[in-house]
């Protein structure tokens, strides 16, 4: 964006390269993400389907039972304040339920979070589930 | 660089964000255009100073994002497309202003293009834009507007406009405009400032419109809201005036 110096039959020459090569990369950036979000927009509504939750491992801390999670948002609608519910089941008793929050789950994205659990789930069985969210 | 801004470029309307994006480029070219110089910019020059504002405000956005790790590696291109493209609105806008204040050494024989009645309304247009598309994403708008009644939302819209009009003919910063000899004040308060107010009250609703903020309101809800964020967009109007 630097000045040009000549009338408009030559002020092609004052223009450094740096700037056609700037201004052809904008071009490349905003047709592409016209194109990309417009393919987006064509592929259908937002769906909501499930989500999906992997335990990815367990820590032990001084005081509890690190369950360290991802959840996995199937659907492409975003999920806003997503409630998780973690619960520790002996056998049809419930020993333990903790709930946890993610702010926003964008679709088909995931995040990771974690539960502090005083009871062991490697002892028990261990059931981790989405509980409810909130539309955009 | 507030959340709402990047939670809305995840979440919004595909639809929507790509009219936002149509709709800023003219707005580009014709800031780049009305604040160059009337000897040397030309037409295609302000469209390549457009799409150069989209370069450098798009890589900046990416930057930014990644450090503040907003961006994440794993984040699908859906999420980070749309974060960065929602930046670059007022990204951009600020660039070709930052570019207007601070780009080039003004010489006194270099005169800036005369923009007429349409350039002024344009840059108005502009002006509000920029700071509407800013304030526009935050939660505050919809708070502010929800706890406002009526009364107020009348008194926000008068303020609104004396504000637009001083800070143009009265206020005695640098660029104020004077009043023409032949023109009554009320004349150049119609022709200008309410003109101008209700251009920024225009552009309001369609920021808003572009970030779903009128879902599941009452007209006067949405109303509120227009006239809420009406005020930031006529300060930025006036304004453009102003600097450029």
């Amino acid at each position: 964006m630097s000045p040009k110096t000549t009338r408009a039959g030559k002020r092609h020459d004052a223009t450094p390269l740096l700037e056609w090569v700037l201004g052809g990369i904008g071009v490349v950036l905003f047709v592409g993400a016209i194109a990309f979000l417009t393919y987006e927009e064509f592929r259908g509504a937002d769906r909501v389907s499930g989500v999906e939750i992997h335990i990815d491992e367990i820590v032990r801390t001084h005081d509890a039972y690190l369950v360290r999670y991802r959840a996995h948002n199937q659907g492409t609608q975003t999920l806003v304040d997503l409630r998780i519910v973690a619960r520790v089941l002996d056998g049809t008793t419930e020993r333990e339920r903790v709930e946890a929050g993610i702010d926003f789950l964008p679709g088909e994205s995931w995040r990771r979070g974690g539960f502090y659990l005083r009871e062991d789930p490697q002892k028990y069985r261990i059931e981790i589930r989405a509980g409810g969210y909130q539309e955009p | 660089m507030t959340m709402e801004t990047w939670q809305l470029g995840f979440m919004m309307d595909r639809h929507r964000l790509v009219v936002l994006m149509l709709a800023l480029l003219p707005v580009l070219v014709g800031l780049a255009y009305y604040s160059g110089f009337e000897d040397t910019t030309h037409f295609g020059d302000s469209v390549l100073d457009a799409f150069v504002a989209i370069a450098v405000t798009s890589f900046m956005a990416t930057i930014v994002l990644l450090i503040f790790s907003v961006i994440k590696t794993e984040a699908r291109p859906n999420e980070w497309i749309g974060m960065i493209a929602l930046q670059a609105v007022p990204g951009s806008i600020g660039a070709l202003l930052a570019q207007s204040q601070f780009g080039h050494r003004q010489s006194a024989q270099r005169k800036r293009r005369i923009s007429g009645d349409f350039g002024e309304y344009f840059l108005m247009c502009a002006g509000a834009l920029f700071l509407a598309a800013n304030i526009a994403p935050t939660e505050e708008v919809l708070i502010i507007a929800l706890q406002m009644s009526p009364w107020q939302s009348i008194v926000l819209a008068a303020l609104s406009l004396a504000l637009m009009h001083t800070f143009v003919y009265a206020a005695g910063f640098r660029g104020q405009h004077e009043r023409p000899q032949n023109r009554s004040f009320a004349a150049v308060f119609v022709k200008f400032s309410v003109n101008g107010y209700v251009l920024a009250l225009a552009i309001s609703a369609f920021i808003c419109w572009t970030f779903g903020r009128f879902e599941g309101l009452t007209l006067r809800d949405t109303m509120q809201i227009i006239v809420v964020l009406g005020f930031p967009a006529s300060v930025g109007a006036a304004s453009a005036r102003l600097v450029l």
